[in-house]
């Protein structure tokens, strides 16, 4: 008698832990939420360094070692080759109480979120006998997100 | 002790490990086939010749002296997970282009091909 009324206390005792723990998720879930994005779009850049040397690098050469650019534009007599690579993340966390606004009829929902976009940039500028006059790397990915996202725009 | 906060501690781990997971595929399609490209020669072959392979191009561009026909693909692969708490996504885009470069008189000088469609693949954004 006494051991099943232990059981018993057991059996309760759970069944209320349990209740408590479904009850607290499902009033959370949707309430308190982190949300990670990332979208990534072409092939890595690397650093030309001295691989192309300026008044002698073809369009010819350039395509032989790198492949199709992302971009061709023409400005006045010079013909640009572009290679890009970008990287998009976001960051965002979201608190909101949904239980709490169905019962009062008013919600209470706090949330921050940051979006960086960084791009990885190769130009190589032709002249119109399609020699190279100008190559132009910047690696932008390779900066913080933070330092990227909290900085002021012309930083 | 163990053994009381295993079972709650298991459900609730569980619990919060629900979720659902999805896989997607989007393509940009453009119907040429790289393996035409063997037949291309500088020199010789002609706008032409080259919209007889490759069809209509996706974009041109004037050049300082000539144009370029612009034939691009992309393959976009995604994968979110949605977790009780928190949930990710990641995109990655890759992309097939291949550019010609002619002259004024439409005879090809050079052309440049970059194949990484088959490269896009899912993945955790970390």
């Amino acid at each position: 008698m006494q051991t099943r009324l232990v059981m018993g206390c057991r059996f309760k005792h759970r069944f209320a832990m349990l209740a408590l723990l479904g009850g607290i998720l499902l009033s959370f879930s949707g309430c308190l939420s982190y949300q990670y994005e990332r979208r990534v779009e072409g092939v890595e850049i690397k650093d030309p360094a001295d691989a192309y040397s300026l008044g002698k690098t073809t369009i010819g050469n350039v395509l032989c070692s790198l492949g199709a650019p992302d971009e061709v534009h023409s400005l006045d007599n010079t013909d640009l080759l572009v290679y890009q690579r970008s990287l998009f993340q976001e960051n965002g966390l979201s608190l909101g109480i949904p239980v709490f606004d169905m019962a009062t009829g008013w919600s209470v929902k706090i949330s921050a979120a940051g979006a960086v976009t960084r791009y990885d940039t190769l130009i190589f500028w032709f002249n119109s006998q399609g020699t190279l006059q100008d190559i132009v790397f910047e690696k932008a990915s390779g900066r913080s997100y933070l330092k990227t996202l909290f900085s002021k725009q012309n930083d | 002790m163990i053994r009381r906060y295993f079972f709650p501690v298991t459900i609730g781990f569980i619990l919060l490990c629900t979720g659902c997971f999805v896989f997607g595929t989007s393509k940009d399609y453009h119907p040429f086939d790289p393996d035409d490209l063997e037949s291309i020669q500088p020199g010789i072959t002609t706008a032409t010749d080259i919209s007889g392979l490759f069809g209509a191009p996706t974009s041109t561009v004037e050049l300082s002296n000539g144009n370029a026909y612009i034939y691009h693909r992309s393959v976009a692969k995604a994968t979110l997970i949605w977790l009780v708490l928190v949930s990710f996504a990641n995109y990655d885009t890759q992309v097939d282009q291949i550019v010609f470069f002619f002259d004024k008189n439409d005879l090809l000088t050079h052309y440049g091909a970059s194949l990484n469609a088959d490269k896009a693949g899912y993945g955790l954004p970390f």
